[in-house]
């Protein structure tokens, strides 16, 4: 409502008022003045005075004429006088005689009166003798009643004309009051209606806004908490009872930090809001949801999720707090983490389960073969040497789906490309093509190459990775294009002055692949068409083997294709170009697709711990190797005279005779093995050592503990021809770790551990049995009272056991006893041997234990 | 007596009655005395107790006899307030044993009004015989006056109250 009206109507209504209260206060006048008579009617006694006197003036004209008794005369005297009397004394008639001329009139009838009085009360003789003169004054005063009430009537008339005006003007303003109240109460009644109507309105809203607010909070899936700026709760939503466990109305009034945060966490908490408040860190109100530790009214801690909002009630500033106990998230979360951990370690082992197989298929595969071929020299007839071409064709196809299998794991297990060398391009191009010549002209199908690009011929990368890529690639667009055509492109493009970028792809017009699989292509054990995949063979595996060569290239390999078109296969290497030497090739005869392939050698292998033996036995054995083992120095001269290895691997120290002076004695002596490389297996890797290996006639280093991928690289490096280079060592990180303190090593070495997993398979559980059955018996047998040399003997023997089982720590403890003895001193060693070892296999002897029961159980 | 009219049994029911009313008067000793001086009031009518024929006939003694009552009040025939004593409208009336329902009151001016009975109550009107301890004269209203207590009762101060307020009272008949 404006202003105006307001006032506008203040006003009227203190103006009405104002007439109201007047008119009452005049109306309640008029009424008490009415409700009692003041007078009694004063008319009525002017006409009787003048019917007393004509009543008095008659007896006394009668009583002078003798005609009646003085009695009359003296009642009627009386009577006159009182009604005089009367008129004399009232108020009611004073206003009858208000001209002079009329109180000298009524002056003339009080003398008469009272000039008479004593005469009238006087003797009958006395009052007869003057009834003359008595009649002679009432004669003279007999006008005067007549005139007083003839007046008095005209007076009264102008008197209740008055009265009768008065009254109509207290009626009319009475009306006008009335009408101006009915009126002021309408608009009033209007004003109020529409008021009404307005508030209803605004309150029904105000209703509906609250129902729905207060439905909505009810329904908040999200507990909702309202705190004052102090923490005080004021509302509790059905959601909060149920993630807090506990009623509203016990909980209204409590503190919130006191109430629902762990003890450890309120002081923080509150820091964190007051921070919050002051600036001093940016406000989380309204700011998102963010993560917090509550607990419940039964005191259990959870995580929850919480967003705040701020507003102004009637409280000052109050905070919404929306939360969500989000523990079974983070268990769902932990679980999914748990389940993927779980089923990458599950395929893992699946690849190393199949890795395994596969090189145990390898071996007797071989043999077949071998057998195969020895068939093949004898006599066959036709159906005969068909029946053989069968066989050797299906062993053939198993040996490649063997090798498919074993790339597979080979490439996953490392991590980058291995063998970085300097490539010259056009003899990689020329080597696939010419590799595959003969399967091409099989299936009548055409194949080039396009080289394009930079005029660059030499870069750094991983041939081998390249070349088997391409070997796959090409070899499946052969395959799928009989009597088509297969290009094999290349583009070079200079990145930088040291860099280039090859473009590698590989074109066929075959019969092409269909959108949908086009994915699915690249995944293990694919293969499109099954009638095809019967019809070849294939594993499935040699996309899926150069998807993840390229992806170790740090490439992508993409594909693209339309059915009965062709298809394209392309991928990116980014390399280096300078160190622009010339590359060295290393060509071995059988180089190209199936350059991996280790070949079989026979092995000497020495050692006089048989689980070093065991170990390095299994790991030569898995590689296809022929394996003799000698249990020390003098044992393994014996073996060497008499059969000329391919290679020794050589244990140091030994009893009887040490690795040192046996391989002396296998060169100099007229041994069949005398030319044969000798391979030192040892822990001793510090350089002296090595010269000190070297001087004694051995060609190279296997450093303890060993490892599996130690070993193949020895084997490879072998194979390449590579005599002196073939010494694998780890030295400078051993040595490191050798210098170390023992206690900052760790009691097992987990990738060792996995390796031994990967060697020994379901064995391991039993292998660690014996190792630790042993351990614990060399422990026994160890005394602090032994000679000090014995006990150097002793040590480091353990040692190499340790090392052998993956206890980096055991070792170096009894790497420092044996440096204690070496350096002659004797307490300290035995100190050590006194105080510390027996702990440190304790603890070791628990970790492997745990490892070894963990790894049950992801099995 | 075989054809006595009804009129005639009325009355002789009615002189009946009235003679054992009188008995009943004498035998409670309420005889009211002959008058002796000059008689102020007559009252006829329906009453039971009476000394002249058939009407109460009182002189100042006799009024003086009965239980007095007195009050002071201002009138609007008089000026500044007034004692009045005399006998309750209610007293006389119950004295008489009065059965009406309404009085006529006469005056020696012969102004006449009707007052019902319905107006002898406690603290109601009085005949008074003294205004201010003295006797009326008859110059002066007297010698009796109803005067009603104008000034304890509001409901008084009325005009038909003022005209049944008769002065120079001398005559009540019951009816």
């Amino acid at each position: 409502m404006s202003v105006w009206l307001k006032v506008t109507l203040g006003l009227v209504a203190v103006v009405i008022a104002a007439t109201v209260i007047s008119l009452s206060v005049l109306l309640t006048n008029r009424i008490n003045a009415l409700r009692t008579a003041p007078q009694d009617s004063a008319q009525w006694n002017i006409s009787r005075l003048e019917i007393d006197f004509l009543k008095l003036r008659n007896a006394v004209l009668l009583a002078d004429a003798g005609e009646t008794g003085l009695d009359e005369v003296r009642l009627r005297f009386d009577i006159f006088f009182s009604r005089v009397n009367i008129l004399k004394k009232s108020q009611s008639v004073k206003w009858v005689l208000k001209t002079a001329a009329e109180k000298e009139k009524f002056l003339q009838l009080t003398d008469f009166l009272d000039r008479n009085v004593s005469l009238i009360d006087s003797p009958d003789p006395v009052l007869l003798a003057r009834m003359g003169e008595l009649r002679a004054q009432v004669d003279q005063i007999s006008d005067i009643p007549t005139r007083l009430s003839l007046d008095s009537i005209e007076l009264m008339a102008t008197r209740s004309d008055a009265k009768r005006l008065e009254i109509i003007r207290i009626m009319e303003s009475i009306a006008l009051t009335l009408m101006a109240l009915f009126l002021a109460l309408g608009i009033a009644i209007f004003i109020l209606r529409s008021q009404k109507r307005r508030l209803n309105a605004t309150t029904s809203e105000i209703g509906r806004a609250n129902t729905r607010l207060a439905s909505s909070l009810r329904a908040s899936l999200d507990a909702i908490v309202v705190v004052t700026e102090d923490g005080r709760i004021i509302d509790f939503n059905g959601s909060a009872e149920q993630v807090f466990g506990c009623s509203r109305a016990k909980v209204i009034g409590w503190n919130f930090f006191d109430t629902f945060v762990p003890d450890r966490l309120r002081e923080s908490y509150r820091q964190r809001v007051r921070n919050w408040r002051d600036g001093t860190s940016p406000s989380r109100i309204d700011a998102g949801r963010f993560q917090i530790f509550g607990r419940n009214w039964q005191g259990h801690e959870m995580p929850m999720e919480i967003s705040i909002g701020s507003a102004t009630g009637e409280e000052g500033q109050i905070f919404i707090a929306y939360l969500r106990d989000i523990t079974k998230d983070i268990e769902k979360e932990d679980q999914l983490l748990v389940a993927r951990d779980e089923a990458l370690s599950a395929y893992k082992e699946k690849s190393r389960f199949i890795a395994v197989m596969s090189h145990e298929m390898r071996t007797p595969l071989n043999g077949m073969v071998s057998a195969l071929d020895l068939l093949r020299e004898t006599k066959l007839d036709d159906e005969q040497s068909d029946i053989l071409k069968a066989a050797e064709t299906s062993a053939e196809i198993l040996i490649g789906h063997v090798n498919d299998v074993l790339d597979i794991e080979r490439i996953e297990s490392s991590v980058s490309p291995d063998d970085v060398t300097p490539v010259d391009i056009d003899p990689l191009l020329s080597g696939v093509v010419g590799t595959l010549k003969a399967m091409a002209d099989a299936q009548e199908t055409t194949l080039k190459t396009l080289r394009d690009g930079a005029a660059i011929d030499t870069v750094r990368t991983d041939r081998r990775a390249i070349q088997q890529v391409l070997l796959n690639l090409v070899g499946n667009a052969i395959k799928f294009s009989p009597g088509g055509t297969v290009t094999l492109g290349l583009t070079v493009m200079e990145t930088g002055p040291d860099t280039a970028r090859l473009d590698f792809s590989v074109t066929d017009n075959g019969k092409g692949i269909e959108a949908a699989d086009i994915e699915r292509i690249f995944e293990d054990f694919v293969t499109v068409d099954s009638s095809y995949e019967r019809q070849q063979q294939g594993t499935g595996l040699g996309l899926g083997i150069a998807r993840r060569l390229v992806d170790r290239l740090g490439g992508t390999l993409h594909c693209e294709s339309a059915p009965n078109v062709g298809s394209v296969f392309s991928f990116s290497v980014d390399v280096a170009t300078k160190d622009g030497a010339p590359a060295q090739e290393a060509q071995t005869p059988d180089d190209g697709a199936q350059t991996d392939e280790i070949g079989q050698f026979s092995i000497l292998l020495v050692d006089d711990n048989a689980i070093n033996r065991d170990l390095l036995h299994r790991i030569l054995a898995n590689r296809d190797q022929l394996v003799d083992e000698a249990r020390d120095g003098l044992e393994a001269v014996r073996m060497a005279s008499k059969k000329r290895y391919d290679m020794i691997l050589m244990d140091i120290s030994m009893p009887n005779l040490d690795g040192l002076r046996a391989c002396e004695m296998i060169r100099r002596h007229g041994s069949l093995s005398r030319q044969t490389p000798i391979y030192a297996v040892t822990s001793h890797a510090l350089s002296q050592d090595r010269r000190r290996f070297q001087n004694a006639g051995m060609d190279g280093t296997l450093t303890k503990p060993i490892r599996s991928g130690d070993v193949e690289a020895l084997l490879r490096s072998f194979q390449a021809g590579n005599r002196k280079a073939a010494a694998i060592t780890r030295a400078p990180k051993r040595k490191t770790a050798l210098q170390k303190d023992a206690g900052q090593l760790p009691l097992i070495d987990d990738l060792q551990i996995a390796d031994l997993i990967l060697v020994f398979g379901d064995q391991m559980p039993q292998k660690t049995e014996d190792f630790i059955e042993m351990f614990s018996d060399d422990m026994r047998d160890l005394s602090p009272g032994s000679p000090l040399n014995e006990i150097q003997k002793k040590v480091h023997e353990m040692a190499g056991i340790a090392a052998a089982f993956a206890s980096p720590r055991l070792h170096a403890k009894l790497g420092e006893i044996e440096t204690a003895c070496k350096t002659d001193k004797p307490e300290l060693a035995r100190s050590i041997l006194d105080n510390e070892l027996a702990a440190v296999w304790a603890l070791t002897k628990a970790a492997l234990e745990q490892a070894i029961s963990d790894q049950a159980k992801a099995v | 007596m075989s054809a006595l009219a009804p009129t005639q049994i009325l009355c002789r029911g009615a002189t009946v009655i009235a003679m054992f009313m009188a008995l009943t008067a004498a035998a409670f000793g309420q005889q009211l005395a002959q008058p002796s001086q000059q008689v102020l009031l007559t009252v006829s009518g329906k009453i039971s107790v009476m000394n002249v024929g058939d009407t109460a006939q009182f002189d100042m003694a006799a009024l003086q006899k009965l239980p007095a009552t007195e009050f002071e009040t201002t009138t609007t025939w008089t000026e500044g307030p007034q004692t009045f004593r005399g006998v309750s409208l209610k007293a006389l009336l119950d004295y008489l044993k009065a059965s009406g329902t309404t009085l006529s009151a006469s005056a020696i001016n012969d102004y006449s009004v009707s007052v019902p009975v319905s107006d002898a109550v406690e603290n109601g009107p009085i005949i008074a015989y003294l205004a201010n301890g003295k006797p009326m004269h008859r110059r002066d209203k007297g010698p009796l006056w109803l005067v009603y207590p104008y000034d304890a009762n509001p409901a008084y101060k009325s005009e038909t109250i003022y005209g049944r307020s008769i002065w120079q009272l001398d005559r009540i008949e019951v009816k």
